[in-house]
């Protein structure tokens, strides 16, 4: 039960390191049997985690089956596109074969970030070779706003410009080059206005695209008044563009009707469907979406893949012609919205031991010019404000400040990343200010009996699992004698500083909108015994058909082979939710299982009557019919039951449905319980910085991270991987830098920076946490991964304060704004060699 | 992707006489590729010229080392020979690109290939490099990346080889045959500064393909550094890269040889840096000096004013890292 999966990049050094290090964290682990007792007892509950969950909420069916077969979906199945991946036969939208007489869509785009339109000619566009159509906002039939949730997104602006990099009108032409050079011939003029960029101002002056939500447990200011320490701090961390490697791209076909088929790389079918209807003017029924695939998505493709299926979808009417739209890398980075930069504030109380008693936090996500999703986002952050700790009596208070840009979206972690960063920086800051190591205030502050409830008002049951992953990652990573070593290091080296530090992640699980907490799945088996399985979700390289044909093959007990899975499509299974929030995986899974049940019981019903068994012990396992009361025979394979069930006339089709009980949360009293469970993670982080140039280097990470139980480890240490690399990126080298004017200048790979393989660390050791499934009757208690694993970047750059801090022998702590460039650790370094009176964060 | 020509060329005689102004050679396919597929290179005809026996590495009775144009990177970079006596282009050659693209990538490939100016790559965006007479969108654009040296009001466009600033450093000669024979040409006046004329890069006629490029004999003793600056540890341009390589006569400074890479419109080789150099103590200061002269004629565009200083740090670390290495070669002949 406590066997590690552990995965080692690089040398000998570090492979011989592991050994040693997980033999001991075995024995620690084993010399501890309390914890460990406690947490099993908990998790596993057996009486609960077998059974139907009580509640007013639709329930899960009966959630586990304890059957070896388990072994099967824990499998470590390998991604059902990889090898189509890595030959390029995998088709992305700009790969499907468009219809003879296909059209390319270019979209003309603002240059000014805040003004008027008082020009729009686009005869010398349409004069332009091989240009077929023209359109802008006068020429929707239908609704021109295409605002996902709240309005306030034009498919093509009418009069007003809000950011540089916003549709204005959409041409077709006979080739892609030619549409290109069109776009380029129109006189558009507009009057400038003054323009807001600054989130902070715009708070202040109450310019929000939603109203301000505010959450609170208990009496704050009492608590701040009577706390024998009290810091104050501010941060800035910065935005992230997503860089999905296929970029913003459909193709509509018009269809017999007055409707049209969508192919989208798109992370939101059903959403998209109801727009381009919207738009068009026409029932949703004529509209449909497809998407076998994404080169990507991070939240990118949530909301902000529909107004170029809109814009398509309306030049394919117009024209009778397939439109294939696919923005050039610049104009996509310009046109879509970011992961929302954050401006922070935290003021905290805190006891002579560091434990913080309450206080106030502020919150200000800059939105960009419309809502889109920002109500849920910052919602999150808000939610994330406390990340694994109890802020004791604390007031937590989220701004949506609008500013002219792109409307900042969806990204991995939602808003979660952004709202843990000020919390982390108040555990580093309190560290410092009572003479701590930073990780014995962070294990001071972790949820514990009587200090388990959030600021939002949900209980945190499993409390337990981070004491115990942080422990183990601390024995693991050897931190204590590596603090030690590096505290010795750097009495000693003047320039070169080492830094050291352990973050948590606490990671709410479940779409905060209650609606979007639902899943569909369709499931048919042919007369041959092959099984097609689709379902709600979207795959974006993610893995999510992998887990759910896993899913459906363990239910029927057939091999992964056997079933297939194919495009999401919106006339198979309607309604979705976007896949997002890192439910893909838990919704579907479970709609999909639900259809498989549903032929299973149906297949063993039949086969109890035609073959005259014992129903009672009936199940599939390994392709043939099982019965648990004596032998079956003779043996009946699983393709020769389903022909005697067609034969028989069985319904071999079934849908599947899914909600997530439990989960409710009050806007007006900001208490609830929002989530459904929460995925936990540490991680440790070594960084050696240059003081005198800021230049850096990532040296050695150990991550342990909670999954429940796996649905595929495979897959889930990619996720962990990849997400804790997305996460370093986004603290470190991704920097969007946008103009006076409002212009983003880092619009491609050549200025803006993801991590590349050499930004790996030489050593990196990830591990997921095994033996402890979900206490909540999830999908075979598995938790869900792709979100998580974001959040232990962090750790990254509090490792860079750690060695920052040394400059001033661990007595200041330094300001460090994100992502946290060369030039700002420069910065920062400079600023403590100044002397204290000249760093801002701690006093 | 537009439709072309494909044939394969089976002797030099061969290839040469398919190659008109609308044709391309094709060897790894690590630029030509790319550009066919953005609309940027239109050829009508491309030929293979894989199958041509140009893949062997051989050290001439001259001490020079003569490289088949179709040795490929990855060869190249760990070939004995060079590791050898050249660890200077063996540098160069793993800074660049990935291992797929080492792979994949050829010596004359290498230096043939074409700039990464956003702008160039762009078939909508103005590019007097790629549409003579169209205007350049780089001079008003996003032009951090751009050149600093030997700019025209026409071009700002990087070389972006990091193997070529290595050649350029160390010298050499390539051999370009055609149907009326073979000729000559130094490394330093293949590539050609844009001028007036950008879209004419080099010196290689139609008609003519790069059979063998021949580097001059290694200095000895020396050391020999190439330095790459960009923004993240891999698979990146260089934003400044300095190759530079010396001999040591004491503490002077006997023989020197240095060249840039990321800031200019050709394989920077500075020979007033070098002349700077010989004769001097090799210490920081005497670096500094070249460093100066070697960037006395920067221009900077509005982004990209910082990648002088850029340049100038790059070749005094270089130029240490030379000395260092230098001396430590001079300390084992002497005890040899």
């Amino acid at each position: 039960m406590r066997t590690l999966t552990k995965r080692v990049f690089n040398t000998s050094r570090a492979t011989a390191e592991t050994t040693a290090e997980t033999d001991q964290s075995q024995e620690a682990a084993m010399s501890e049997p309390l914890l460990a007792l406690r947490i099993e007892s908990e998790s596993t509950g057996t009486g609960e985690a077998f059974g139907r969950l009580e509640g007013d909420e639709p329930v899960a069916r009966d959630t586990v089956t304890p059957r070896p077969a388990r072994e099967n979906s824990r499998h470590a199945q390998a991604h059902e596109s990889a090898i189509k991946h890595v030959t390029g036969r995998a088709r992305y939208i700009d790969d499907l074969p468009a219809p003879h007489g296909a059209l390319h869509a270019m979209v003309g785009l603002s240059d000014v970030a805040h003004g008027r339109i008082t020009r729009l000619d686009l005869g010398a566009v349409m004069e332009m070779p091989g240009v077929i159509d023209v359109i802008t906002a006068q020429h929707i039939p239908g609704h021109r706003d295409i605002g996902p949730v709240f309005p306030g997104d034009p498919m093509l602006a009418d009069e007003e410009v809000s950011y540089v990099g916003q549709p204005l009108f959409a041409i077709a032409a006979t080739s892609y080059l030619e549409a290109r050079r069109a776009v380029k011939a129109a006189v558009v003029e507009i009057a400038p206005l003054p323009p807001r960029f600054d989130p902070v101002a715009a708070a202040d002056a109450g310019e929000f695209v939603r109203p301000t939500h505010v959450q609170m447990s208990g009496d704050w200011q009492q608590a701040l008044e009577h706390a024998p320490h009290v810091l104050e701090a501010e941060q800035f961390v910065g935005g992230q563009e997503h860089f999905y490697l296929e970029g913003q791209a459909c193709l509509v076909v018009p269809g017999e009707d007055e409707g049209v088929t969508v192919y989208t790389s798109n992370q939101h079918p059903s959403e998209t469907q109801k727009l381009v209807a919207e738009v068009l003017d026409i029932p949703f029924h004529a509209v449909t979406v497809e998407n076998r695939r994404m080169g990507g998505g991070f939240g990118g493709k949530e909301t902000q893949a529909a107004p170029w299926a809109c814009m398509a979808a309306l030049l394919a009417r117009r024209t009778g012609r397939a439109i294939r739209l696919r923005l050039p890398r610049a104009e996509d980075t310009r046109a879509t919205g970011k992961r929302h930069p954050f401006h922070n504030r935290y003021r905290l109380g805190f006891d002579d031991e560091g434990v913080i008693l309450g206080g106030d936090m502020t919150l200000i996500g800059d939105c960009g010019h419309s809502p889109d999703l920002s109500e849920a986002v910052v919602d999150r952050a808000m939610f994330h404000a406390d990340n694994a700790y109890s802020l004791g009596a604390a007031r937590v208070t989220g701004h949506r400040a609008r500013t002219h840009m792109a409307s900042n979206t969806a990204f991995r972690g939602f808003g979660g990343p952004q709202g843990m960063m000020i919390v982390e920086q108040a555990m580093d800051d309190i560290a410092r200010h009572v003479g701590e190591d930073p990780l014995t205030v962070r294990k001071r502050n972790l949820y514990r009996i009587g200090r388990d409830t959030t600021h939002y008002g949900q209980h945190v049951d499993q409390y337990p699992l981070m004491v115990e992953i942080i422990e183990r990652l601390e024995r693991s990573s050897d931190y204590w004698q590596r603090r030690d070593e590096i505290r010795a290091f750097n009495r000693q080296s003047a320039v070169i500083k080492r830094g050291l530090a352990l973050t948590p992640v606490k990671f709410g699980i479940s779409f905060t909108a209650k609606h979007l907490n639902q899943a569909g799945a369709l499931l048919h088996v042919y007369t041959d015994g092959s099984v097609m399985i689709n379902h709600g979700g979207t795959e974006m390289g993610q893995g999510l058909h992998t887990k759910v044909c896993q899913v459906v093959a363990r239910e029927l007990g057939i091999d992964f082979e056997s079933v297939r899975i194919s495009a999401t499509r919106t006339d198979k299974v309607p309604n979705t939710s976007p896949t997002a929030a890192s439910s893909g995986a838990d919704l579907n899974g479970m709609a999909a299982r639900d259809a498989a049940t549903q032929i299973r019981q149906r297949l063993l019903d039949f086969a109890a009557e035609h073959y005259q068994f014992d129903r009672e012990g009936l199940h599939l396992e390994n392709g043939k019919l099982v019965s648990d009361i004596g032998a079956v025979t003779p043996a009946v394979s699983w393709g020769e039951l389903i022909q005697a069930a067609y034969l028989g006339r069985v319904s071999l089709s079934a849908t599947g449905f899914y909600s997530t009980p439990l989960i409710h949360y009050d806007r007006d009293s900001g208490q609830g319980r929002p989530f459904y469970y929460f995925a936990y993670g540490a991680s440790v982080s070594e960084v050696r910085v240059d003081t005198l140039s800021g230049e850096y280097r990532v040296e050695r990470v150990d991550i342990l991270h909670d999954v429940g139980d796996s649905l595929n480890p495979a897959i889930d240490l990619g996720q962990v991987e990849g997400g804790f690399i997305q996460g370093m990126g986004w603290l470190t080298s991704e920097e969007l830098k946008w103009n006076d004017d409002g212009r983003l200048l880092t619009d491609g790979p050549a200025t803006y920076k993801i991590p590349t393989f050499g930004d790996l660390p030489p050593i990196f050791n990830v591990e997921l946490l095994e033996g402890h499934p979900n206490s909540q009757a999830s999908l075979y208690r598995s938790k869900a991964v792709g979100e998580p694993p974001f959040m232990l970047g962090i750790s990254v750059w509090s490792a860079l304060r750690d060695a920052l801090s040394s400059l001033t022998g661990y007595r200041v702590s330094p300001p460090l704004d994100t992502p946290a460039t060369p030039e700002r650790v420069l910065m920062a370094a400079e600023a403590l060699r100044a002397g204290p009176a000249n760093v801002g964060a701690s006093r | 992707m537009r439709a072309f020509a494909y044939s394969r060329a089976d002797s030099v005689d061969h290839a040469a006489h398919r190659i008109t102004h609308d044709a391309a050679f094709v060897a790894g396919g690590t630029t030509l590729l790319d550009l066919i597929k953005l609309d940027v290179l239109k050829p009508k005809n491309v030929v293979d010229i894989n199958a041509l026996p140009l893949k062997r590495v051989e050290r001439l009775d001259d001490g020079r080392l003569r490289i088949g144009a179709l040795v490929t990177n990855t060869d190249l970079a760990h070939h004995p020979e060079v590791k050898r006596h050249y660890p200077l282009l063996s540098q160069a050659l793993l800074a660049g690109a990935s291992t797929q693209l080492r792979n994949m990538a050829t010596t004359a490939g290498n230096v043939m290939q074409r700039t990464r100016c956003p702008y160039y790559r762009d078939a909508a965006a103005a590019c007097n490099r790629r549409e003579p007479g169209s205007g350049c969108d780089a001079r008003g654009g996003l032009n951090r990346l751009n050149a600093v040296l030997g700019g025209s009001d026409a071009c700002v466009a990087v070389h972006p080889s990091d193997m070529c600033v290595a050649m350029a450093a160390i010298g050499a000669t390539l051999t370009l045959s055609s149907a009326d024979g073979e000729r000559e040409v130094a490394f330093g006046d293949f590539h050609r500064l844009p001028g007036d004329t950008p879209h004419i890069e080099h010196d290689l006629a139609d008609g003519e393909l790069i059979t063998a490029i021949t580097l001059e004999p290694p200095l000895a003793p020396a050391g020999s550094y190439y330095l790459k600056l960009r923004d993240r540890a891999s698979y990146e341009f260089a934003l400044a890269s300095a190759a530079a390589q010396l001999s040591l006569d004491g503490e002077m400074i006997g023989e020197a040889r240095v060249a840039l890479g990321g800031v200019g419109t050709k394989p920077w080789r500075c020979p007033d840096a070098e002349a700077a150099l010989v004769g001097q103590p090799a210490q920081i200061a005497t670096f500094e000096r070249a460093a100066e002269i070697a960037l006395r004629d920067a221009t900077p565009l509005e982004h990209n004013a910082f990648k002088i200083p850029l340049a100038r740090q790059s070749i005094v670390r270089a130029l240490r890292e030379a000395t260092r290495l230098a001396r430590d070669e001079g300390k084992q002949e002497g005890q040899v």
